[in-house]
């Protein structure tokens, strides 16, 4: 637990905010590329700041800043013809990738994309979605970063058959076994958890010790400051970002990127526009609907009662903590090491930034951060002494076979 | 020319949150099987409750007065027997500005939360220091030596690249201060008094020890 003061200096992120200053040393998902099939201006709401998409006088996309009322609903999404641009407010430079407009907020010069697999993919294997959360961005991290929380919060009491699994997370089989996933994770709920710092973030290893001396072994990335980057599939990798609207909303943006075939972008589109509302990406399923929960459901298909979409489930569990997480009341235990070490990341790079250290930041070496590539991610099961060469063999296997060039 | 290498085990482990912070880095000891460590903390959220006993255990609900961080903290701890003794360095802050004239800062507080610790445990042996207790030497070399008075001529630090730390066991983390740690030899004269010992860290090319030795160095 830590004091109110503390909590706030890691949670908010408007300008002029120790955290924010953080974040602003990045560049952060603005809008999705699909936001911009709307004729300009395209509001965009991000870090506190009331932005919106325009063409600069040279034809170059750009976000600037637009006027707006001090009572605008944090998701505001006003009509084109309402918008009016504050010609005396920052403009921030954006960059097209994969699907993603995304925008630096910062001070100098912006730091170069990492060789991350999602960057590097081919356009037609990495597809991208976005959903809103109402709550603080951290708690909206930090549940990404607790390996062990899947175990609970998406259980599933019965297994679906993986050929209906596209698209979908946890419901493939695990490697070459015929095991599902959600069936590994009902059976062995106790993982045990190693994390590494890594020059992007935390590499987070959970071994879940099966029964004949085997281990199912789980790849997951904290990505520094506020991504993560997860295996969805045995074909696919998940990387998210939790990305702050003001202190009390956030978007997820993903990437989904496909080691294997193409991805069926307008089947995976189809899937999510089914849960959300446009143009603000609001879910369907809320604290106004209860989520969707089933009391019957719950007692035969699933443990949260709210449908088989796990976002809802990591939805309902990080809004239901109030819009910014009383930390003043948590107990972490020894299952949050990722989180711990998490925070202890982001404290020393609010001091470091707070001295004018920039360069003790993650990822801020432009010479260095091109040669960030990965990062691994997968789900593995191996004889438990050789776990981790059977892991990473397994990783070498699907970029060997990978169409595009996955090459580490 | 010679110096005492002591059997240095680096490692990395997370310490409990809530107890006292002397027992929870006991229990890192125990569970590792050291009679000794160096340890280091950084930047890690702490409290220290008024009227709070020992074996009371932490309120549900922390609140700004009772609470600090430690900005970078590094000891030697050592137990013997039931005794657990700390000695080391911190730079702290407190939320309630009138506390941050205290130059000591008690091992009796308590972590906020779980912290990731780095460090070098030291395993029983027949090597008697005060700083870390009975340990065992290396057979050759080692990153982590003691310097004592006892340990022979002066001048025997002729390496290069070395930080020197000056230990008082004595209890409790004094606020960091330069004169405590010097990072080249020559220039140090090692006037210490017969209560002191200097535990002296080579640089290393091992990315744990070389971790190790940043966090150690991040004051």
């Amino acid at each position: 637990m830590i004091s109110q003061q503390l909590n706030d200096r890691i949670t908010q992120v408007g300008p002029n905010t120790p955290a924010g200053a953080v974040l602003r040393c990045y560049w952060q998902p603005a809008a999705l590329l699909e936001e911009l099939d709307a004729p300009l201006p395209v509001p965009v709401n991000l870090m506190g700041e009331r932005l919106v998409l325009i063409r600069n006088d040279n034809g170059q996309l750009v976000l600037a800043t637009r006027m707006s009322e001090e009572n605008e609903p944090p998701v505001s999404h006003p009509a084109t013809d309402r918008i009016i641009v504050d010609v005396d407010g920052p403009s921030y430079p954006i960059v097209v990738k994969k699907g993603v407009v995304f925008a630096y907020l910062g001070e100098g010069e912006p730091p170069e994309f990492p060789n991350f697999d999602c960057f590097r993919a081919d356009d037609q294997h990495v597809f991208a979605f976005k959903g809103l959360w109402e709550c603080n961005w951290l708690q909206a991290l930090e549940i990404g970063i607790d390996p062990a929380h899947a175990s609970f919060l998406h259980r599933f009491l019965e297994d679906e058959d993986p050929a209906d699994s596209y698209g979908k997370q946890f419901r493939d089989k695990v490697a070459s076994t015929d095991l599902t996933m959600t069936q590994v994770l009902r059976e062995y709920p106790r993982p045990e958890i190693d994390v590494e710092e890594t020059d992007y973030g935390l590499k987070i290893t959970s071994l879940r010790h099966m029964d004949d001396n085997h281990t199912h072994v789980r790849i997951t990335n904290q990505i520094f400051p506020e991504a993560i980057c997860i295996p969805m599939s045995r074909e696919m990798t998940i990387t998210q970002w939790h990305v702050p609207i003001d202190d009390h909303n956030c978007y997820w943006y993903t990437l989904f990127t496909s080691f294997k075939d193409p991805v069926n972008k307008a089947l995976m589109r189809e899937q999510r526009l089914k849960e959300h509302d446009l143009p603000t990406y609001a879910p369907k399923k809320n604290r106004h609907n209860h989520y969707g929960y089933d009391p019957e459901e719950q007692e035969t298909a699933t443990y949260t009662g709210m449908g088989m979409d796990i976002n809802v489930h990591d939805q309902w569990a990080v809004e239901g903590m109030g819009a910014i997480q009383d930390r003043t009341r948590e107990h972490l235990g020894r299952s949050d090491k990722a989180i711990i070490r998490y925070r202890r990341m982001l404290r020393q790079a609010i001091d470091a930034l707070e001295k004018g250290d920039r360069s003790a930041l993650p990822m801020q070496d432009n010479l260095q951060v091109k040669n960030i590539i990965g990062p691994l991610s997968n789900d593995a099961v191996a004889a438990t002494g050789d776990w981790s060469a059977i892991c990473h063999q397994a990783d070498l296997q699907r970029r060997a076979s990978c169409p595009w060039d996955a090459s580490i | 020319m010679r110096e005492i290498p002591i059997e240095a085990h680096p490692f990395e482990d997370f310490i409990d949150g809530y107890f006292p912070l002397d027992r929870s880095l006991r229990h890192l000891l125990d569970r590792r099987g050291f009679v000794s460590a160096w340890v280091t903390v950084r930047v890690a959220p702490m409290m220290q409750v008024a009227g709070l006993a020992d074996r009371d255990p932490v309120p549900l609900h922390i609140t700004p007065e009772t609470e600090g961080q430690i900005e970078w903290l590094a000891t030697a701890i050592r137990c013997e027997g039931e005794t657990t003794s700390v000695s080391g360095f911190a730079k702290w802050h407190w939320n309630e500005p009138s506390r941050n004239q205290c130059q000591t800062l008690s091992s009796e507080i308590r972590l906020s939360e779980p912290a990731f610790v780095r460090g070098f445990g030291f395993v029983p042996g027949t090597l008697q220091t005060r700083t870390l207790g009975a340990v065992r030497s290396a057979k050759d070399t080692s990153i982590v030596n003691l310097v004592s008075q006892e340990t022979g001529n002066k001048d025997f630090l002729d390496f290069a690249d070395c930080s020197f730390w000056h230990m008082d066991p004595s209890n409790g983390f004094a606020r960091f201060h330069p004169k405590f740690c010097r990072r080249q030899s020559e220039s140090m004269g090692l006037d210490f008094d017969e209560r002191q010992e200097v535990l002296a860290f080579r640089s290393s090319d091992d990315p744990l020890d070389s971790r190790i030795l940043t966090d150690s160095h991040a004051f």
